[in-house]
């Protein structure tokens, strides 16, 4: 099924907003962070870049002055300082990759942890929008891109340009007239340089979105396999996947001739700055006019001015995505996160006012859409159990989505002991309920953690304590390694009913005032039942409780029930007290009695 | 030879043994021309040095320019050729790989979720490709640079060769213990990788538990020390490889230090010319790449194995259904389709889905299947379909058994709208013909529009049938998407049309005008149907009743409704659910 989770298509077409320079702003406070050590390394990258340069003189001195002269002596001393000048160099170069290596890593990190730190506290709606795939490119490899434009582009081409201008200075000092030939071939080199590069970048563009199709069409073939088979569509879909497979590669075919037509064209440069040096050097040459070192010192320049050129063009490609993906988080960060009160512990606790309130409650996900919940009004007392029922879709979760705040209602009050919620901290306000979801979702790690949720203040006795009030003990201690068993690398099967005990032996952990209940759909054994009614009893004692509630048991459980249909409540009562008025309740009940009984 | 791990490559060589032979012999000539570039500098500069003619001096260079415009393209047409080659080899790769997954089952779905196989077709795939000719051919070009290069070297001046060769071969030895070294700081850095994303997807779709439960910043501080240790794995390969890389430059330099000393020596004693110095500078340097490319080999090429194994797990796995390949038995027309107690498990040890099921499918029948949720109703559909096979049990056409006959034949006779409907990123038109277009005709497709009513919806599209569907254009609501889906599935004009639940998502009017038009055309010759509502099943000849895998009643509408069992019991609670959706 093509939908929510298929987007990569879209990473393709970010438009690049504005200008790079204000992207480049925005980035800068993750590196400004680290600013002694990139002005360090940036020191030693032009002190190993410009040391770098006196290789070749000193091979020029040993030719021309020390072979020529005879003088062995003089060719071990300038042999020895080509060597101690060359480690320098390496020493040099080995801590500014390091600093930078550092910078860059430290710089990355410090950005995938403010996005994900962001995006954490954004509001339900946001993830709502946004697929898990799609905060995770956002969050590990856009962020990844941006390390590269700094750890790579940004040294290359500063090296580059030091190495050039260096270069250039040493190569006039030396001999001019040749420098000016070498001179003279450069502009139309750069020129056509630019001219290809300029065509070679959409062809890249177009690379990667027939790579984002080819990744499409495998996503929704292998979702569809059976569809795809019993249609018979299966040779289609090669086809199909050929044809990609050949614009692809057609595509990739162009950019490689267009590739190498600029490496041709580099490595041709370096071919024709050489005949030129050494065919009017030469003939300068035998007229004494130029020394032999003097030849090998440009020969050896030349060809490190035509390298950088080979690689510029990949950096130039590496830039471009780069700030394709800046856009991309700082569109991320531009996402506001809901106005918060701060945490006030000091929250009035009033015994006389009811535990929850729902007054006059409206509320709508979508703003263009009809009301979600309508005029919703209910209390609930301190320690009572209420359950909500109605047909799919009748607005139940969202009650209790906004009573977790996970939404604010359009129009009324929702508040707590008379507190209204949209005046107490989320934190504060969640510290006290434990939400039970309809399927435990477990976290990479251990049962123990996944049970504590990552709280280190909570001993393992505790989380023993509430697995075994649960009744789920003995299953965790049968696990391969007890508590410290990672469910989900180990490929841990658990049944239905054991995913609702642990979920039960999570919110028990906490030891919540209020517990939201979602419970299961899915239909279990009588045994299981029986299992996951006894934690429930656990789980609900002493405790103020909200309960979507499914299976019979609990409907007969519960002191009130609040009947939701199409936004708005129908009814209220205990269970005797809503089958004997006959009404809306009477027939939902005949209904699940009906579903289940058939079950 | 059998080289675990590198299969596909050697299988792919061995089909492109031409290729093979080319680009080996192309590399060959290529370094000899790459190498014969210091050697006419050493012409020159002799010439230079013992005072030639101008002339001679002119002609050298031209000689250099030949040789340069030669150098040039050898240095281009090189890479090109392997880059070529990687993308041939992934595109024949993704294909074959394609092509097997296109005939696998659930259990292949179950195992590998699609953004795993994607992650295996893109990464792996591109890390492999690269391997399966660049990786190879980069060290063999090393090889014999570093050969040719030798025999030049040798002849100008052996004891001068063997002195400074030697730093280069001590570290070749080094970098083949290091190699692997490097390796595991690498797989410990990817490791570390691994752990960031998964616990942002772990943080992000368990989103509702992380607020709820206001452990956002216990998430924050895990996340905190993930990074940590990434930085620290991170830093550790970066220093480990710019250490490698100081120490293989270094020794370069201390050959070049040797020429410098021992060469130079030789020139003053001119037992060495100076162009045979300067040469043996160029050709040190000349060393460099290859041997980082051939320890590279060993680095490149457990990771490559390591991507290979994790294309060929996709390869390997085998299809839920076999079919008989020599002279299966061709479907032309039927008469009778019958399952024969047929039981189905979804594993060994499981509970069986369905139990001694017995049913028969005859043209022109019209055959309700209803039942509760999880009662097995989309099984018998898969079943007969062949998706799978039973556990126990036969499943007959005119008395042949299923695996007898050919599959595509017998997959021929059903139009199939399932309960996902299964759409592409493509065009409304493409969804429904799906490339069938050469056996049906085009006024067809205005009846299959007008019957599913998508037509109405059309309308409002700006393309019409050529509107683009999925993530590049509209958002089809749930009720325009089983309308396309039920049009592909009168499209192909089946001998027998099944609707899986195909009409839950269309409003009730929708949905009898739907029925009305499927009666009054004469496309339906044979029709089997599974629904929660009454309004299809009704109109069936047969009904069969399900309840936890078995067939507990089967008879008309009316016969079933008189018996006041299971189905009596559905239809009281589908009256139920529709007096409440409607009640106010």
């Amino acid at each position: 099924m093509f939908g929510e989770d298929t987007f990569f298509i879209e990473e393709e077409q970010t438009e690049i907003k504005g200008q790079t320079r204000t992207l480049l702003r925005k980035l800068m406070p993750y590196f400004t962070k680290f600013r002694a050590k990139i002005i360090t390394a940036a020191l030693l990258l032009l002190i190993s870049t410009v040391l770098g340069l006196f290789g070749p003189i000193l091979l020029k001195h040993a030719i021309d002055v020390d072979i020529k002269m005879g003088s062995i002596h003089g060719l071990i001393r300038t042999s020895l300082l080509y060597l101690s000048l060359q480690l320098v160099v390496y020493l040099i170069g080995y801590y500014q990759r390091i600093a930078l290596a550092y910078v860059g890593e430290r710089a990355a990190a410090l950005l995938k942890q403010n996005l994900y730190n962001h995006i954490i506290n954004l509001p339900m709606r946001f993830f709502d929008k946004n697929p898990v795939g799609r905060l995770l490119t956002r969050v590990d490899s856009d962020t990844e891109a941006i390390k590269n434009l700094f750890q790579t582009s940004a040294v290359v081409i500063t090296q580059d340009l030091v190495l050039l201008i260096g270069m250039s200075v040493v190569m006039s000092i030396i001999n001019y007239k040749l420098f000016l030939i070498i001179l003279i071939l450069l502009p139309p080199f750069i020129y056509a340089f630019w001219w290809f590069q300029n065509r070679v970048r959409p062809v890249y563009l177009q690379i990667r979105r027939k790579m984002a199709e080819i990744n499409n069409f495998v996503n929704e073939s292998a979702q569809n396999l059976s569809v795809i088979q019993v249609f018979n569509r299966e040779d289609y879909s090669y086809q199909k996947m050929e044809r990609l497979s050949n614009e692809k590669y057609a595509q990739e075919y162009v950019g490689m001739k267009m590739w190498y037509r600029i490496w041709y064209l580099v490595d041709f440069g370096e071919v024709l700055g050489l005949v030129l040096v050494l065919g009017f050097g030469g003939i300068w040459a035998l007229k004494g006019l130029v020394t032999i070192g003097t030849l090998f010192l440009f020969a050896s320049y030349i060809t490190r001015v035509f390298m950088p050129l080979r690689g510029l063009s990949d950096q130039l490609n590496i830039m471009q995505r780069a700030f394709a993906s800046a856009q991309r988080i700082f569109n991320i960060f531009d996402t506001e996160t809901e106005p918060q009160p701060i945490a006030d512990t000091r929250l009035i606790t009033d015994i006389e006012q009811p535990k929850v309130s729902f007054q006059d409650v409206y509320f709508t996900y979508d703003k263009s859409k009809d009301w979600v919940l309508k005029d919703i009004n209910f209390t609930i007392k301190s320690g009572e159990k209420i359950a909500l029922v109605g047909m799919t879709g009748s607005g139940k979760t969202s009650i209790i989505s906004l009573l977790l705040k996970f939404y604010l209602p359009q129009q009324g009050k929702i508040s707590l002991e008379g507190n209204d919620l949209t005046k107490i901290n989320n934190q504060l306000l969640r510290s006290r309920i434990g939400f039970v979801p309809q399927d435990i979702i477990l976290f990479p790690g251990s049962v123990f953690d996944n049970l504590r949720l990552f709280d280190v203040n909570v001993p393992l006795a505790q989380v023993k304590q509430a697995a075994e009030q649960i009744g789920i003990l003995k299953t965790i201690e049968n696990f391969p390694a007890g508590f410290d068993t990672d469910l989900i690398t180990r490929g841990v099967n658990l049944s239905v009913g054991e995913r609702q005990l642990l979920s039960f032996a999570r919110a028990l952990v906490r030891n919540p005032e209020i517990l939201i209940l979602d419970e299961a759909t899915s239909s279990i054994d009588p045994h299981t039942e029986h299992l996951i009614q006894e934690g429930l009893i656990k789980l609900l004692k002493d405790r103020t409780a909200i309960i979507i509630a499914h299976r019979l048991a609990t409907i007969q459980m519960v002191d009130r029930i609040i009947v939701i249909h199409k936004g708005a409540i129908v009814e209220q009562g205990t269970h005797s007290e809503l089958l004997k008025h006959r009404g809306y309740y009477y027939r939902l009940y005949r209904l699940q009695y009906l579903s289940q009984r058939s079950a | 030879m059998k080289l675990a791990g590198y299969q596909l490559i050697i299988d792919y060589w061995k089909k492109n043994k031409k290729k093979l032979v080319f680009i080996t012999i192309a590399t060959a000539i290529g370094t000899i021309i790459s190498l014969s570039f210091p050697y006419i500098l050493k012409l020159i500069v002799d010439g230079i040095k013992n005072h030639l003619q101008p002339a001679r001096i002119i002609r050298y260079v031209i000689i250099l320019l030949g040789f340069g415009i030669l150098r040039s393209g050898a240095s281009v047409f090189l890479p090109f050729l392997r880059g070529r080659t990687n993308e041939i080899f992934q595109w024949v790769t993704r294909s074959s790989v394609f092509r097997h997954i296109l005939h696998m089952g659930t259990s292949f779905s179950n195992r590998f979720p699609s953004g795993d196989v994607i992650e295996r077709l893109d990464q792996d795939l591109g890390e492999l490709s690269w391997f399966a000719c660049s990786g190879i051919f980069r060290p063999i070009e090393g090889i014999f640079t570093i050969i040719f290069a030798l025999i030049i070297l040798i002849k100008l001046n052996p004891l001068l060769t063997l002195i400074s060769v030697l730093p280069i071969s001590i570290a070749a030895l080094v970098w083949l213990k290091l190699g692997p070294l490097v390796y595991i700081w690498y797989r410990q850095w990817r490791e570390a990788m691994s752990a960031t994303s998964n616990h942002i997807e772990s943080t992000f779709s368990g989103i509702k538990v992380v607020k709820s439960y206001g452990i956002e910043t216990f998430n924050i501080t895990r996340f905190q020390s993930i990074l940590t240790d990434r930085i620290a794995k991170a830093v550790k390969l970066v220093k480990a490889e710019a250490k490698i890389g100081i120490f293989f430059s270094g020794i370069a330099e201390l050959g070049i230090l040797i020429i410098l000393w021992v060469g130079g020596t030789l020139v003053i004693k001119q037992r060495l010319t100076l162009g045979d110095f300067i040469a043996f500078n160029a050709y040190i340097l000349m060393l460099i790449t290859p041997m980082f490319d051939i320890g590279n080999f060993f680095v490149a090429g457990r990771r490559a194995k390591a991507g290979e194994e994790r294309i060929s797990a996709l390869k390997e796995s085998k299809p839920d259904v076999e079919t008989k390949t020599d002279n299966p038995i061709q479907v032309t027309s039927w008469q009778k389709i019958e399952f024969n107690n047929i039981s189905y498990q979804y594993t060994k040890d499981g509970r069986s889905v369905l139990q001694d099921v017995n049913l028969i499918v005859q043209p022109k029948m019209k055959i309700g299947i209803a039942g509760t949720v999880g009662s097995g109703k989309s099984t018998i559909i898969k079943l007969l379909l062949r998706v799978c096979d039973p556990t126990t049990g036969k499943i007959t056409l005119d008395n042949v058994s299923y695996p007898e006959l050919d599959l595509v034949k017998l997959r021929a006779l059903f139009g199939y709208a399932p309960q996902e409907t299964a759409l592409f990123s493509d065009t409304i038109y493409n969804n429904i013909v799906w490339g069938r277009s050469a056996i049906k005709s085009e006024d067809a497709l205005d009846e299959y529009l007008k019957i599913t009513q998508l037509n109405e919806d059309l309308k409002t599209f700006p393309e019409k049938l050529e509107s683009q569907v999925g993530e590049r254009g509209l958002t089809l609501s749930g009720g325009q998407k089983q309308k396309v889906s039920l049009a592909r599935a009168l499209f192909g004009k089946p001998e027998i049309l099944i609707l899986d639940d195909a009409t839950s998502s269309l409003d009730a009017h929708t949905e009898q005008q739907l029925i009305q038009y499927l009666m009054e055309s004469n496309l339906i010759k044979t029709l089997i149907v599974i629904s929660h509502r009454l309004a299809l099943l009704s109109v069936c000849d047969i009904i069969y009743c399900l309840d936890k895998g078995k067939i507990v009643e089967q008879g008309t509408h009316s016969d079933l409704l008189a018996k006041k069992g299971l189905y009596w019991k559905l239809y009281q609670r589908q009256l139920l659910v529709k007096e409440l959706e409607e009640s106010q």
